[in-house]
């Protein structure tokens, strides 16, 4: 132990001179020379040259003081370079002797731990200098050099222990081909459409793609894991990128489009981690085809045996509970994910069927504030096909107010004589009729008035200035008493009053929510004030109060809508609003919703663009949508971590398998079998509980779902929905699936690697 | 019969103990030709097992080589040792090694399906080399179901099954009675003479080792002819 304490001590104190060195070195050449990117680019190939040769000649010792015996696949250097030291390796029967590992471990603390702090203990002077564009920048150079000299000298030491040119030539390779696929995805999107986010993520799956395929080729070739050549390329591509943030032209760090604080995690850990998973599913899928040294997709014997593990009658049993157990668990994961996620997507489709039902598909607008040839825009837009109605409306903001209330809304005319474009609005009413905004004498209670009037419960709206003034002193609300003070404030008649008293007051739909917080019904008198005015009294423009009964209650389901929107006739709605002859825009709902996008594009060529704009209900609901969006994503990243704890219960059986029957392991090799043959049982018998635990999962799931959706009801006025909603999405659910049994295939890697590098000669010993 | 089938040169073999290298083989050179029988005996710890496990490429040499058919066989891909082990070569151990979960004839037909033999022909090849073995009425039963000569033939059986050229065999009957014992070296003796297939066997029993026309002697990691000496012993 002291001895190991002492190498420990003595790597540090080498890996600490090494980084010194490095530094200094690299950080005087930038001292001397301009501070062009070529300069920077020689102190930083200098100081890995230090590195690499450093960690180079601490592989080469290691390698000469390597022995048989260890367990060489629970140490780090072990798992990297295990396969590589089997058979048929010149440097074949050795590995790390324990001394080794303990310096290479301090050497490596101490070499990060100085990479990390010397930066800024010297200030100016080291790589950190090298941030020049921002906070940033500079934090991007100084985790440069922790992650460089790390990097460094771990391919080093592997090159080191490993002097086989092939294998850093195959892995170059691998870079070249990662490197290549990422760009050829890049452009490819390029070409392919000029939409950002299209752009972004046809670029990720060209990552993703490339980086299965290099893993994958190289597996094929090294007919191995080929871990050494694995972790090479992904330490590469991640420090590429980082690299080329931290030193190359200020705008690449920019088109990442990444908030400062985050570059490090973003730019080295994210591709080193994400490609080196890639990289080892590919590489574990061509080591398992191409292992046994031929194309072998057979897996039968492979099959037999790993079901007559999993069982397990034999021995104490405990392998069979723990698998029960690892099943139950993905089982659970898949469960909530299905069920979450489709409560989820209920709510979304409640949303959508709301939003839909009470707006408009598309909007066509204009620039500008003269929208006054809409009649023609109407007629032009209606002989497209795919449309259902075209209607032309007025919007703007009023308050609304009674004694008992007041409040914000939206004011939208509407022609109600258009019999399509009300259809949802008409279904929507739950009192008085839409019809009644064409024919306010209709509204029931409605009678001329030619006085004002109090009406039973006295909250109704009075119209002589005496009557307001009576009732200041006994304003319900603030915002009554503010109303009310405006009107006061001004002592005289409000000039926009309705002057005939004769004819019958206009008549407004108002939400149920509205119809709550007003305390009015159908019949009753609301005020609405509009801050635009028309006219300029002595106290400066007036605002505009106009008086309207209540034609009509909706609820649309919605209580943002139900509490915002009001209806008034078009023409009231115009003379109101002060837009006389026009309109804010022309509200299209199309045949089939599922075609937007397309009626979209097809409105804009026929109206030429600017000034009009066309926006869809996704578009205008951005906020909306995208927040669920992230919520469900959240939750999908959340659910999923039980299906990764489940995972590890996988592992757990497998390392519990591999010690049990390494006995067996070593008679299967001593008959023939090769790596990849022993690694296709443990795999497959981890496949075989991620897929029955997915396919139990989404059969309980989908119980789950049909019974929340049959028995659930909701307290509506809380939830504003009756019955918990729940859409099954199958792609969701295949996606929920299908990301069971990768997580469940990428858990067997690490034992079936264990039981594939067990030497035979080891099971054989024991008895 | 005078084909030599392997060689061994200068093969050496080192275990490392905490900080100790012990020398298991220390140099070795052996040819061994087609068709021989050979016994190896020795005392305990001497390295035989560790001979036979090199031989039969389950271990790797720390120096020299192990030519088959004059080829290096070290110098192949791990993939291509283990398809070489899976037809060139039967091992059978003291212990018989066979899968528990699995019936004789599923045993015996593991090596053809390891090969991607179909599962019809490998059962057929299977019932026909326990046949040959004698035990054509245990084809069903499993390891735990058979007495200890039974599953030392169905161990030999999975040995035979893809007729291998070498067999190694590394104290096939050191938990047998005599009678048992003596049955299998008659069967071992048997395949020698029918398919001409080259047995190396290691022992501890100077009786066994006599019924063999070439013995070795290992001590200390080396290798002695003493087929002369035994026979005039004799």
């Amino acid at each position: 132990m002291r001895r190991s304490f002492a190498r420990a001590t003595g790597g540090g104190l080498v890996g600490a001179a090494a980084t010194l060195l490095g530094q200094w070195g690299c950080a005087s050449v930038l001292e001397f020379l301009p501070m062009g990117t070529r300069a920077q680019a020689t102190g930083v190939a200098l100081s890995t040259m230090i590195l690499l040769g450093v960690g180079f000649v601490v592989g080469l010792r290691a390698r000469h003081r390597s022995t048989v015996d260890r367990p060489r696949a629970f140490t780090l250097f072990g798992l990297l370079s295990g396969p590589d030291l089997e058979q048929g390796d010149p440097a074949a029967g050795r590995a790390l002797p324990k001394g080794v590992i303990w310096a290479a471990a301090g050497f490596l603390l101490v070499v990060g731990i100085a990479g990390y702090v010397m930066p800024w203990a010297l200030g100016g002077l080291s790589l950190a200098s090298l941030g020049q564009g921002g906070m940033g920048r500079a934090m991007l150079a100084t985790d440069a050099t922790l992650f460089g000299p790390l990097l460094f000298l771990t391919v080093g030491a592997m090159l080191g222990l490993h002097t086989r040119a092939f294998t850093v030539l195959t892995s170059m390779g691998g870079l070249a081909m990662l490197v290549a696929g990422s760009f050829v995805g890049g452009y490819l999107a390029r070409y392919a459409s000029y939409d950002a986010n299209t752009i972004a993520g046809l670029t990720v799956l060209g990552v993703v793609i490339s980086s299965l395929s290099t893993g994958f080729v190289l597996a094929w070739i090294r007919q191995r894991l080929a871990f050494v050549e694995l972790s090479l390329v992904a330490l590469y591509a991640g420090y590429l990128v980082f690299l080329a943030a931290s030193i190359g032209p200020a705008s690449l760090l920019k088109s990442f489009n990444l908030p400062e604080e985050q570059v490090f995690l973003a730019l080295a850990a994210i591709p080193l981690i994400g490609v080196f998973a890639l990289l080892t599913v590919g590489s574990s899928i061509g080591f398992l085809l191409h292992g046994g040294g031929r194309f072998d997709p057979g897996f039968r014997y492979e099959f037999s045996v790993a079901l007559r593990y999993l069982r397990a009658h034999r021995r104490d049993g405990m392998v069979g509970v723990v698998t029960t157990i690892a099943v139950v668990g993905v089982t659970l994961g898949v469960t909530a994910l299905v069920v979450v996620l489709s409560v989820m997507s209920g709510f979304e489709e409640d949303l959508k069927q709301k939003i839909l039902g009470a707006h408009a598909h598309i909007v066509i607008g204009k620039h500008g504030d003269d929208f006054s040839e809409y009649v023609d825009v109407e007629e032009e837009v209606k002989s497209l096909p795919g449309i259902d109605t075209v209607a032309a409306f007025v919007l703007g903001d009023a308050m609304i107010s009674t004694d008992a209330g007041l409040s914000g809304t939206l004011v939208k005319g509407i022609d109600p004589t258009s019999w399509g474009a009300t259809r949802d609005l008409r279904k929507a009413m739950i009192q008085g009729r839409l019809e009644y905004l064409g024919e306010p004498s209709e509204i029931p209670g409605a009678r001329s008035i030619s006085a004002p009037g109090l009406e039973a419960y006295g909250a109704s709206a009075t119209s002589s200035p005496s009557a307001v003034e009576a009732r200041g002193g006994k304003a319900s609300t603030d915002g009554q008493r503010a109303a009310d003070g405006l009107a006061l404030g001004l002592g005289v008649p409000l000039p926009h009053e309705d002057k005939i008293a004769s004819r019958p007051l206009p008549g407004i739909l108002i939400g149920r929510e509205l119809k709550k917080t007003l305390r009015v019904n159908v019949g009753d008198t609301v005020k609405l004030v509009s801050p635009i005015s028309e006219e300029i009294g002595p106290m400066g423009p007036t605002p505009k109060l106009r008086r309207f009964r209540v034609a009509g209650i909706f609820y649309s389901g919605m209580y943002e809508y139900d509490a915002k929107f009001t209806y008034i006739e078009m023409g009231q709605a115009q003379r109101f609003l002060g837009s006389r002859g026009r309109v804010t825009g022309i509200e299209l709902k199309i045949l089939d919703i599922d075609d937007t996008a397309e009626m979209v594009e097809a409105l804009k060529r026929r109206l030429g663009g600017h000034p009009y704009t066309v926006r869809d209900w996704r578009e205008m609901n951005k906020e909306l949508f995208s927040a669920l969006l992230l919520e469900k994503l959240a939750m999908f990243i959340g659910l999923t971590m039980i299906i990764m704890v489940a995972s590890f219960l996988i592992v757990a059986t497998l390392v519990m398998i591999v010690l049990q029957r390494g006995k067996e392991i070593a008679i299967l090799k001593s008959i023939g079998a090769s790596d990849a043959s022993v690694m296709k049982i443990f795999v497959v018998q981890g496949v075989i509980v991620g897929v029955g635990g997915a396919l139990l999962g989404v059969a309980f799931g989908l119980v789950l779902c049909l019974i929340l959706g049959r028995f659930v009801s909701l307290d509506e006025n809380m939830f504003y929905i009756a019955q918990l909603p729940v859409v099954v999405d199958s792609i969701e659910v295949a996606a929920i699936g299908l990301s069971a049994v990768v997580i469940s295939y990428l858990a067997t890697i690490y034992p079936a690697m264990t039981a594939a590098q067990l030497r035979p000669v080891e099971g054989l010993r024991d008895d | 019969m005078t084909e030599t089938l392997v060689e061994v040169q200068g093969l050496k073999k080192n275990y490392w103990l905490e900080d100790h290298e012990i020398e298991v083989l220390r140099g070795l050179d052996l040819t061994i030709r087609a068709g021989e029988r050979v016994s190896i005996t020795g005392p305990s710890g001497s390295g035989k097992s560790t001979f036979l496990h090199v031989l039969g490429t389950l271990d790797q040499p720390s120096s020299g080589r192990v030519l088959y058919d004059g080829e290096d066989v070290f110098r192949r891909s791990p993939a291509k040792i283990a398809a070489f082990r899976n037809k060139t070569i039967g091992f059978v151990f003291q212990f018989h090694h066979l899968l528990p979960e699995f019936t004789a004839q599923e045993n015996v037909a593991m090596p053809a399906l390891i090969q991607r033999m179909s599962k019809e022909e490998a059962s057929m090849r299977a019932a026909a080399t326990l046949t040959a073995v004698g035990l054509q009425h245990r084809l069903a039963h499993r390891p735990g179901e058979l007495s200890g000569g039974e599953q030392q033939r169905v161990a030999i059986a999975r040995a035979l099954v893809l007729s291998p050229r070498v067999l190694l065999a590394d104290e096939p009957t050191g938990n047998l009675d005599e009678a048992s014992a003596a049955s299998i070296h008659d069967l071992l003796d048997e395949m020698n003479e029918r398919t001409g297939l080259t047995i190396l066997l290691v022992t501890h029993s100077s009786r066994l080792a006599k019924r063999m026309p070439r013995r070795l002697n290992m001590v200390e990691g080396r290798l002695v002819d003493v087929s002369a000496e035994i026979s005039t012993a004799a």
